[in-house]
């Protein structure tokens, strides 16, 4: 496995998907040493350790669904562009919990080409309205579906639900089919998640 | 659910599966027929939907990085390569567990002492009750959701005491130990107290709370009414070494 990652294969390995995404993963989570630096900035800002933990881990989930998204424009390196989202995440939390208003203005000017808090957060803001809707899926769709989603070969989707690729195709297909038909049900969703 | 009319097209659209002169005629008949546009957006929205399934997998994946192996990469399926990291695994075993010589890391720490809940979901209850969607979402390995529903349940319920045992092992699963041991240390009362009380202590030390840590166990050991005293005594003498 590959101990230290740049930029470009970095990116390569998340836009490639499956095991190579996993490895990417790891090395953010585990090997790369950037939650220190982000952990220091939320610590100065009032957070809490379990607060560094939690920030860290959901934006490099970010991170790579905005990568694979093609959200991410390369305008600043993926360390800051990571700590960029970690402090947006922080920054929402900060604020929906109504700690203090003034952070704000303290938060560094985002690099030019990122995205802002509401950007990164939008799932985020529809999570539990999204769940109304995700509950009636079942699990295997939502395992297929995000699997999929992350890049994962209908092999290799197949070998964790353990069914054959070709059950795996057509699952992909009507699995989506039944989440379009659920949420055609639902035009407050489908508008709320367009604005 | 709602039928839909104009799904096979769609899902051929987005998924690129269209030639060109398809794909003009699709867009055309887009702006025009309110009906495939209704259902392409929910198209859309579902694979924002989508997203948000996979941001969560992240999180199960994350959690299950911790203990395995890096992905396999093919110079290890070779037989002498296989051989020689048996012989090296043989080898740090023996140094590891060699008798005095031994210093774990916490992670190896809470390898060795962590002890699995006993949760059993009531079936009958698994519909509308989250505690009991939480103990299923446990065991199915699905970390996301089962802090999502353990975490659901209020202070004033009578199931909050286990959720928050559940919610514990939930984080400590998905390695934010700082909030498992806030968790834990809920759990006041009941059957769950001594799993919860030492379960607290090696999250405490996963979280860089190696004093914070001791000081759970040797409350444990003080008070010396639960089946976890000796594994607590035997932490601590671990913890000395380190």
């Amino acid at each position: 496995m590959t101990d230290r990652f740049d930029d470009k294969a970095l990116l390569k390995a998340i836009h490639k998907g499956g095991r190579q995404l996993e490895q990417a993963m790891h090395y953010l989570l585990r090997k790369s040493g950037w939650q220190e630096g982000i952990g220091q900035y939320i610590k100065s800002k009032s957070g809490s350790r379990e607060d560094v933990e939690d920030v860290f881990q959901e934006g490099v989930r970010h991170l790579i669904v905005n990568v694979r998204a093609g959200r991410f424009h390369q305008n600043s390196s993926v360390k800051t562009y990571l700590s960029s989202i970690c402090k947006n995440l922080w920054y929402t939390k900060f604020t929906r919990e109504v700690k203090l208003k003034e952070i704000k203005n303290q938060l560094p000017p985002a690099p030019e080409g990122t995205p802002g808090p509401e950007h990164h957060l939008i799932l985020n803001e529809k999570k539990e309205l999204l769940n109304s809707v995700l509950d009636q899926l079942g699990n295997t769709c939502k395992k297929v579906l995000s699997l999929w989603s992350l890049g994962f070969s209908f092999k290799e989707i197949g070998e964790e639900t353990s069914q054959s690729a070709g059950t795996v195709r057509k699952q992909k297909f009507d699995c989506m089919k039944k989440l379009t038909s659920l949420m055609a049900a639902r035009p407050d969703l489908v508008k709320a998640l367009k604005e | 659910m709602k039928p839909l009319n104009h799904f096979d097209r769609i899902f051929a659209y987005a998924e690129g599966q269209m030639d060109e002169g398809q794909r003009t005629a699709f867009e055309a008949e887009l702006s025009a027929d309110v009906g495939l546009r209704a259902e392409y957006d929910a198209y859309l929205a579902s694979q924002k939907a989508v997203e948000l399934l996979a941001l969560e997998e992240l999180a199960n994946r994350a959690v299950k990085d911790e203990k395995k192996e890096p992905p396999i990469i093919p110079i290890w399926r070779k037989r002498w390569v296989q051989v020689a990291a048996a012989a090296a695994v043989l080898i740090a075993a023996a140094i590891l567990f060699w008798p005095g010589s031994r210093s774990l890391t916490p992670p190896q720490l809470a390898t060795k002492y962590y002890v699995a809940p006993n949760l059993s979901p009531d079936r009958n209850l698994a519909d509308q009750n989250n505690l009991e969607r939480s103990k299923e979402a446990y065991i199915s390995g699905s970390m996301t959701d089962a802090i999502r529903l353990a975490g659901s349940v209020p202070p004033d319920s009578s199931d909050y005491i286990e959720a928050q045992f559940v919610l514990g092992h939930a984080y400590f699963k998905s390695n934010q130990h700082a909030r498992s041991a806030a968790a834990f240390a809920n759990v006041t009362m009941g059957s769950d107290q001594g799993n919860a009380a030492f379960t607290r202590a090696l999250a405490l030390l996963l979280a860089g709370q190696t004093e914070a840590a001791k000081e759970a166990l040797k409350v444990i050991i003080d008070k010396n009414n639960s089946s976890y005293v000796e594994e607590a005594r035997k932490l601590w003498d671990d913890l000395d070494k380190m």
